[in-house]
Formats: C-alpha cells, structure tokens, sequence
C-alpha cells in the first residue's frame, strides 16, 4: 500500500522547511493585513475632535466635552476627569443645539416708532453712548446704571464693574445674582468675614448626614444629587433629610421629608439649636476655641444663646411649622450626632425677606455642633448660575461691592481699590448704589435714565413683574442679547446682538470656588460680539479708554488675577495656561505652584490658614466665626382670607431660568411642556378644580391665568409654579418684599387666591 | 451537556482528525497514485487515487472550515462568561469594579443588585456576539489584535462609541424609563445612539484617570481578579 | 499534483493552534488563531485549490 512510488521521502528537507515557513509568513502578513483593515473599519463616532469646555447653564459648573466635526459641534459628553465625573444633565446633553437655535440676533437693532430697526454698531453704539451723557449731564452719574448677570464672564462682569464705578462713577452697578445669591452672600460673610462656600461639592462624597433645605437638586442641580445618590448607595449610614414645602422629586428620594409651611423654616431651624443646646449636644471645645456669638450688635456668650433659642422650643414653633415636634427634635439629633453633616440649600432660603438670617442660622448649626472643615461637614449653598460667584460676587459686580470682597461703604476699602485700578483716590462715589429691585423702582421714578442691560431677561424675572415695565420702558435701556424677543428685548430701545458661550472665551467661577475656562470654539453668528467687546467700545465711546486697558479676556482676567492677590480671594496662581489644562482650579490659589484649595479656613489646604491652628476662620478680626441670635420674623406674606394660599415658585429640570436658550430646544421643550399651576389634591377638590382647568391666580400684585395640575406635590395650601414660561409669566404675581439686608426678592412666599375660571 | 463542553470535544475531535489526515498524507505523491488499485472502506470501493484524493479534500479543505467555523463560534459564544473577558488583564479594572460592592459604577450596581444575574459583561456588551452587528464584532477583533500585540496605551479608550440599544434593551418600555419626560423627548437621539446614556447616568466603569498607571486607584484595580 | 507536502505541515500547525485555542481559549490563543490560524488555513486552502486547478487543467478536465 505505502509503496516508495507513492509517497516521497519522509521527513522535511530544508526546501520544505522554507515552504513551510514561507507559508507561515505568508499567514502572518495575511493577519496583519487582516489586523491592518480592521484598523482602517473606524467605527462611525459622534465627533471628529473634543474639547474640554463648561456647561452654559446652572451653577454646578459641570466640565463638558465638546464634540466637533468640520467646524460644527455634534456631540457633548460629560467630562469625566472634571469634578462631575462625566455625568451633566438633559440641558446639558442638548448643549450641542444651543449655538444653533433660531432666531439668533445678528445685528444691532434700534427702536423707532415702535419698532426695531436694523442699524450699524456705530450707529447703535453712537446712540447709547450720548444717552448715557446726556443722562450723566443732567442728573449726575446715579441717573446711570448696569444691570448684568451671573450668566456673564468673569472678565465681562470685571470690566463693567470697573467701567461704570471707576470710570462713570456710579455704584449702580447690580446684576440677576441679586436675586438669587445676595443672602447667601450675606451670610456667609457676616459669619466668616468672607464669602463663598468653606466646603467642596467633594465633601457630598464623605458626609453621613445630608440635610437639604429649600433645595430641589434633582431637578436643579442633577448631577450633584446624582452625586448624593451615588454617595447614598455607597455608604451603608448616609441618611438624607429634606426640608421643603413640596414633596419634590428629590423630597420622594429622601429618607426623611419635612414640609414646612412656606415662610417658617426660620423657627426650625431655631428649633434644631435649642434641641441641640439642650440636650447636650453642643461641640462646646469648637465653639470655644472657634465661635464668637452676637445678637447682631453686640457680642453674647453661650448663655445667651440658649437664653435666646428656649422661645424656639420644638412644641412652641410646631404647629406654625406645620410639623411635629417629635420629626423636629428627630432631625436636629440626626444632624449633631452623625459623622459628617453636609448642608445643601438654595433658593428656598435665599429668595426670602429672612434670607440672611436664614443663612445665618444654617451656617450657625454646623458651628455649635463643630460640623464643619471636616471631609464630608460643612454647610455648603449650592449656586443657581453658571457666574453668580465668581463673576458677581467675587468681582463685587453689585452695588454695595468693590471687587474682591472689599465695601463701597468703607473707605479704606475704596483707597485700596482705587489704587490697584490705578485712578485717584476719591474717585469711587461713596454712596452704595442701586440694588436690582430699588435699580428697577428707580426707573420708574426717573432718577436712573439710561441702563445698560447684559445677558438676564428682567422684565421676566423681576418679582412683581408688572410694576418694573413700566419703568423699564420709560428707562433708556440698551440690552445686550442674544434674541430680541426675550421680555426684556422687546421693551429695549437699542438691542446689541451678543456672543453665546462658546462663541467667545472667558472664565466662569461655579459654586465650589471653582473658576474654570471656556474656550472659544465658534464665531458668533452675523455681527454679535462678545459682552466684553461692547463693554470696551462703550468705555471708548464714553471717553474711559484709557481706563480700560486690558481689553481682551486673557489681559482682563490677568488685570483681575494680580488685584486679588491683595485680598483673601486670591487666585493669582490660576493663568490661563493653568485653566487651559486643569479642569479648573478651586481659589484661594496664591501662586502658580499652587493647587488650589478644597477646603477653606483648614489647615494644609488654605494656604492663608496659620500653621498650628488646625482650624481658623481668618476672615474675621479675632479669628472666630460669628453665631448670630436671629429671631424669626414672618414673612409680610402671610395668608388671609382674602388670600388664603402660599405661592411658592421654582424650576424644572428641563428648562433653564426664562428659557429665552433652552424654550427654543425641541427635546427640552417638549420635555418641560409649559408652565402649570401645581395645586394640592385636597386643595383641588374644595376648589372644584381638576387637571386642565383654567385657574386665575391673584395676589396683592397681580393676577394670571394658566392650567391646573392636580398633584400631591405640594402641601396643603401650597401652590407652585415654575418661571420659565412667558405664557404664564408668574412673576408678575410674585411679591416683592426683599430681604432688609440682602434686598434679595421673597420669590418663595406670595398670598394668593385661586379660582377656578369657567371658560 | 453545555455547548463550551459540546465545543470542546468537538473541536479536539475535528483538529485530531485533521491533524491525522494531514500526517498521513504528508509525503504522498498524488500523480503517482493509482486508477486501478482499489482501496476499500467500510463498503465503499475507491481507487487509490481517489481515495487519496478525497483525504486530501477532506483534510485540507472541510475539516479545517469545521475547525475555523466551530472556533469562529466559540470566539462569539465563548466571549459571554465574565471569565473570557477578565483574561486580558486590560479588563482587570472593569471586572474588579464591577464585582466590588462598595463601587457605584454602572456595572458594579447592575451586578450587586442581581439586575443582570450572569454574563454581565456580554449583556451590556452584547454587540460582540452573534447578535450584535459587524462593526462590533471587527472592533473585537481588533482588540484583540491590539491586546497581543502589545500595541495599546493605558487607559484604554473606546474608540467611536457605545451603542445604546445595549441599554435600552432592558430598559425601554420599562415603567420608570417610560416615566421621565426626558427619555420620550430624546428618543430619536437615544435610539440613535446620538446622545449617550452615560451623560446622565454617569461612568459605566472606573474613569480613565482611574485606570491610568500611577494613578492612586491603579493598582487596586488592576489585582488579579477574583 | 506532486505533493501537498507543506499544505499538510501548514494545516497540522493551524489545526495545533486550533486544538489549543479550542481547550484554552485565552487572548494569546484567541489571537493566534485568529491571526495565524486562520491565514495558514486560507493559505493552504488556496495553495491546494491552485494545484487541483492546474491538475484538472492538464487533464483536460476544465
């Protein structure tokens, strides 16, 4: 069978070696072609380039990545190296169609007969400019005014503040953080010396206790509450308290809901300290060692607090609370003795006519019971804008303010400002200037005649909405923005097309001191140009030039950078080589070397902390953070019979403030749906009122018409309505009794009545 | 018996035939072989030459596309088990995380909460398989080829990007996916896989800062998995 | 055809590779029969096909 014939030699010769071996090379080239055209099969991905860039919206600040392909942006994803670790919001999913929205304004327009025309920016910039001397002429600086935002650059803000107090003279110079920061500014300062959050949105990653107040993060501030969500998961002890009006989407994930009647929180948050001090469960070594009390003039001691706090016992304020004694003494235990207790509040505190107290008190909490400059405890006000802090309250963009924390009422405050801007002493007026709402009533009376108008929409976002117009068209109101069809455009005699997040560059300081830089992508569309573009050619014009020196957003955030380094916010270390790799850097930050600072006031993180001190609270004279004694006064807003219900006002998750960027984006806008009146089952039913009625809704201020929606969200005798919609544009129901201190708005507490309207 | 068992003792059976009719017709001459020699098996009668003949088919052509067909098929089912995937040491991070209960990532909270009761990583990684499509199965490939070769950087980044129908397979149509309004208005973009689900809901695995060698959480990570 | 002396060699060896693969089927393995394996069957597959073509030709078959 196996004959010589058919089979050859066995074993392999060399030339069957080389075949072989041939043919096995042959196989590996053939593999890695194989390897080489898979290579090649890219698959299709969303973006040719990313860029690491900021979120346009709230305060949060997430770090984002732009995603472009021939010029165009196509994609955001979260940035996961940045302090929200790759997770941002439906808004800022939808970030990709924000430069592309409709209606985009691309040209100076102004107003005649009525109507807006189209002009040059000379033409425009020429008009602005004379009714601003004339204006100054006939009735001195203060008829003058700039109402900007914290939705501007921190160079923009900068810039203006300097233009109009240096340069014009006028300390009127406010902006929309007024209506929303201005408490929490307050107090912080009047207890640290200083503004701005001691913790870092980091600390939600340690805390055991979380007690949130007049806060709504899930639809707010997502991807913090992801991040309280995600702590919650991890730790087997976390408990999270939320103290809110309406069972909210985040008051359903709590462990413990307190819903207070609107107004009244103040007595809770009394009521936690007596329980506190009388069950012993004070830090009185922290205290000793680091707290002065005050009743607001003068200095007290402990005693004296607790001598202050009995009229708060839990028994005593319940029932005006609309709570129970037992959850209240429940909640001030679980917040002394946890771990770590992180504080979390916003809005509902600060848009109160108690709002600086409120602050006072929250802060105040975290004091007696030593919660505080520790990973995971701290009393931490989350930020409503993208530049509240570091472009309003930091650059000292409001009327009371000179940049840095420094007071237009001191007058060594004002010396040092003058001489780090380089002008004469006495040039700064010593007259604190116009807040947002008496800026407004100034309009109206005719003591300011021309304003300039940046980046907020007012006419909708001012309480008691109805009464501003009227001044608002009266005013000479250049308005500088990105649609003429916002309320306030539409009452503006001149319209300055303007620049839109990425379309310009420029530095964005976000709730946890963190400034963080956004680069410029795009070119504005048409003829818009940057806030600060028009900040610069208005000085021009107005012959302050010479003043304006750094005129482009590098050279101005330089000029800023350098003047804090006199001050205990200084950032001097973060230039924009820094800002351009880091994904931000959290102030104080002396010098280049310096990583920045997570928690403030502790030692080998503040560098300006004393070694040896462990704790110090620098801002103040004597190193010692203030308690204040702050009794509850009842908001102006009490309910009647006339007006038996508490309006209360808020947001949704899917639309940012007026919606004038984010109403014109079809998945959020469907999302959101429009504005509805939230009314209480039980409210409901005596109303005889159901889901899709018609509802008039009437205050001491105003009155309006929208929908009803029947919901178990708010308590009883508690309406709600979110502000986006210019259909239902509530603020025009919406009270404006401000806070003595702060003059920020009481948005949270309206009486009204309701009816149900029969079509 | 389990189909990777199934696959086992069919694939040494097809290889050692293979390897047996390869061995045995190594040194033959085909041109010399006979038309008239009969060779008879079983009760079959063939030439000598084409007995040879068909050996020489069946043992250069059909058993070995039965070897690359079956080994084909246990790359893409073979790649279910958590095990194939731990067996580059690149995916130690991945499956670290994902089997610790302290982590909340995406894939350790689907595992700890028995949401995806096995082959957790085929499930949300199902293009790989034989049901997802081409190109994730040719990005496989290529992984792979990377990963032996050595020619890949740490962190590894996932290049083009994921497809959400891996996601929503599970969860569309599901009350509290169905419930956010959000969900309904991106629709199109979700189905697209234009909008990523992660922008929301966070890192499916431990960040690339995370897997970057010297970072403080590497080696941790990259531990022999359990 | 002479021979398929070095198809046969080249087949033992991808079918070695497969048989490993098959039993232990880690990346190495996984890689190599993807790679190599596979290619070296293509490989002999293609050779043995040329030389049947050739051989059928001369006989006048095709």
């Amino acid at each position: 069978m196996d004959t010589i014939d058919e089979k050859s030699q066995s074993g392999i010769s060399r030339r069957d070696m080389l075949r072989i071996l041939g043919g096995v090379a042959a196989a590996n080239g053939l593999g890695a072609a194989m390897w080489g055209a898979l290579e090649l099969m890219v698959p299709a991905a969303t973006a040719e380039t990313w860029h690491k860039s900021v979120c346009r919206y709230c305060g949060t600040g997430c770090g984002v990545l732009i995603g472009m392909r021939d010029g165009r942006v196509t994609d955001i994803r979260g940035d996961e190296l940045a302090h929200n670790k790759g997770v941002i919001c439906i808004k800022g999913s939808m970030l990709r169609e924000l430069p592309y929205v409709k209606g985009r304004l691309t040209q100076p327009k102004i107003r005649r007969n009525g109507h807006l025309v189209e002009a040059t920016w000379d033409e425009a910039m020429d008009l602005v400019a004379q009714k601003f001397k004339e204006a100054i002429a006939a009735s001195g600086p203060d008829a003058v005014a700039f109402y900007g935002s914290g939705q501007l650059f921190s160079e923009e803000s900068y810039t203006a503040n300097k233009l109009f107090k240096a340069g014009m003279r006028t300390n009127n110079v406010d902006a929309n953080a007024r209506l929303c920061m201005a408490s929490a500014a307050g107090g912080y300062t009047q207890v640290y010396g200083k503004d701005e959050p001691p913790g870092s949105y980091e600390d939600i990653d340690h805390a055991d206790c979380i007690f949130l107040i007049g806060a709504n993060p899930f639809e707010c501030h997502p991807p913090l509450f992801e991040r309280v969500q995600q702590r919650r998961r991890a730790s087997k002890t976390c408990q999270l308290i939320v103290v809110d009006p309406r069972r909210t989407r985040t008051a359903e994930l709590a462990d413990m809901h307190l819903a207070p009647v609107p107004g009244t929180d103040l007595l809770l948050l009394n009521a936690m300290a007596q329980v506190i001090c009388e069950d012993g469960l004070l830090d009185t070594a922290f205290i000793e060692k680091h707290v002065r009390f005050s009743d607001g003039q003068n200095t007290v001691d402990l005693a004296a607090f607790k001598a202050f706090l009995e009229q708060y016992k839990p028994e005593a304020v319940a029932a005006e609370l609309g709570m129970a004694a037992p959850q209240i003494r429940e909640v001030a235990f679980l917040f002394a003795r946890s771990q770590a207790t992180m504080s979390l509040w916003t809005m509902g505190i600060n848009q109160r006519t108690q709002g600086v107290f409120l602050n006072n008190m929250l802060n105040a909490l975290h004091l007696i019971t030593g919660h505080i400059g520790r990973p995971g405890a701290t009393p931490f006000s989350f930020t409503g804008q993208t530049n509240a802090c570091g472009g309003v309250r930091d650059t000292g963009s409001l009327s009371h303010l000179l940049p840095a924390g420094h007071l237009v009422a001191n007058e060594q405050h004002r010396r040092e400002v003058e001489q780090l801007w380089g002008v004469p002493p006495g040039t700064i007026s010593e007259k604190p200037g116009l807040d947002a709402v008496n800026l407004f009533r100034a309009m109206e009376d005719g003591r300011v005649q021309a304003a300039l108008v940046m980046c907020t929409n007012p006419a909708q976002s001012l309480p008691a909405a109805d009464r501003y117009r009227a001044g608002m068209e009266k005013c000479f109101l250049a308005v500088a923005d990105i649609f003429e069809d916002s309320e306030t455009a539409r009452l503006a005699d001149v319209v300055l097309p303007a620049a839109l997040w990425i379309e310009k560059e420029g530095c964005t300081g976000q709730g946890e001191r963190r400034y963080q830089l956004t680069e410029k992508l795009l070119d504005p569309p048409g003829q818009a140009r940057s806030d600060l573009h028009i900040l610069v050619d208005l000085a021009d014009r107005l012959g302050h030039g010479a003043l304006i020196k750094a005129r482009t957003p590098p050279d101005v955030w330089d000029e800023w950078r350098h003047f804090s380094a006199s001050s205990l916010y200084n950032f001097q270390g973060m230039t924009y080589e820094r800002l351009k790799q880091a994904r931000g850097l959290q102030w104080p930050c002396p010098d280049e070397h310096h990583p920045g600072t997570v928690r403030r006031y502790v030692e080998g993180d503040d560098p300006f902390v004393t070694t040896g001190s462990g704790i110090e609270f620098y801002g103040q004279p004597d190193k010692k953070a203030v308690v204040f004694l702050r009794p509850y006064v009842p908001s102006p807003e009490r309910t009647s019979e006339a007006f038996p219900f508490y309006l209360t006002t808020g947001r949704v998750l899917e639309q940012w403030h007026t919606s004038t960027m984010t109403g014109r984006i079809a998945e959020l806008a469907q999302a959101s749906g429009d504005a509805e009146i939230e009314i209480n089952a039980h409210d409901a039913w005596k109303l005889k009122v159901a889901t899709g009625d018609t509802v008039e809704i009437t205050s001491r201020y105003g009155a309006l018409q929208g929908k009803a929606r029947v919901t178990s969200s708010p308590r009883e005798g508690v309406v709600f309505t979110t502000f986006h919609d210019a259909k239902l544009l509530i603020n025009r129901v919406v009270s404006d009794h401000v806070d003595p201190v702060s003059k920020e708005p009481e948005y949270k507490v309206t009486a009204v009545s309701l009816r149900k309207v029969v079509v | 018996m389990e189909t990777v068992t199934l696959v086992r003792v069919l694939g040494t059976v097809i290889c050692f035939t293979g390897m047996a009719l390869c061995w045995y017709m190594r040194r033959t001459r085909f041109n010399a072989l006979s038309s008239e020699k009969e060779v008879s098996v079983a009760n079959v009668r063939l030439t000598q030459s084409a007995f040879w003949k068909l050996l020489a088919f069946v043992g250069i052509v059909l058993v070995p596309l039965a070897a690359i067909g079956l080994a084909n098929y246990h790359t893409l089912e073979g790649t279910h088990k958590v095990s194939a995937c731990a067996s580059c040491h690149i995916m130690r991070p991945m499956v670290n995380d994902m089997q610790k209960a302290a982590s909340n990532t995406l894939a350790a909270r689907h595992f700890k909460n028995h949401w995806i009761p096995q082959n957790q990583c085929y499930e949300c990684h199902s293009d790989y398989g034989l049901n997802g499509n081409l190109q994730a199965k040719m990005e496989g490939y290529r992984h792979l080829a990377r990963y032996t070769t050595r020619t890949y950087q740490e962190p590894i980044k996932i290049r083009g990007h994921f497809n959400n129908e891996n996601c929503l397979k599970c969860h569309q149509g599901m009350p509290l996916f169905e419930a956010v309004k959000s969900h309904q208005s991106v629709r199109v973009l979700l189905d697209q896989s234009s909008m990523s689900c992660l922008n929301c809901h966070g890192q499916a695995h431990p960040s690339r800062a995370q897997r970057t060698p010297g970072s403080a959480d590497y080696t941790k990570l990259m531990e022999a998995v359990r | 055809m002479s021979e398929l002396r070095w198809e046969a060699w080249a087949a033992i060896l991808a079918f070695i590779i497969t048989l490993g693969y098959t039993l232990y089927p880690g990346p190495y393995l996984t890689g190599a029969f993807t790679f190599i394996a596979q290619p070296l069957f293509a490989l002999t597959i293609l050779s043995y096909a040329q030389k049947v073509w050739r051989d059928l030709q001369s006989r006048k078959v095709l």
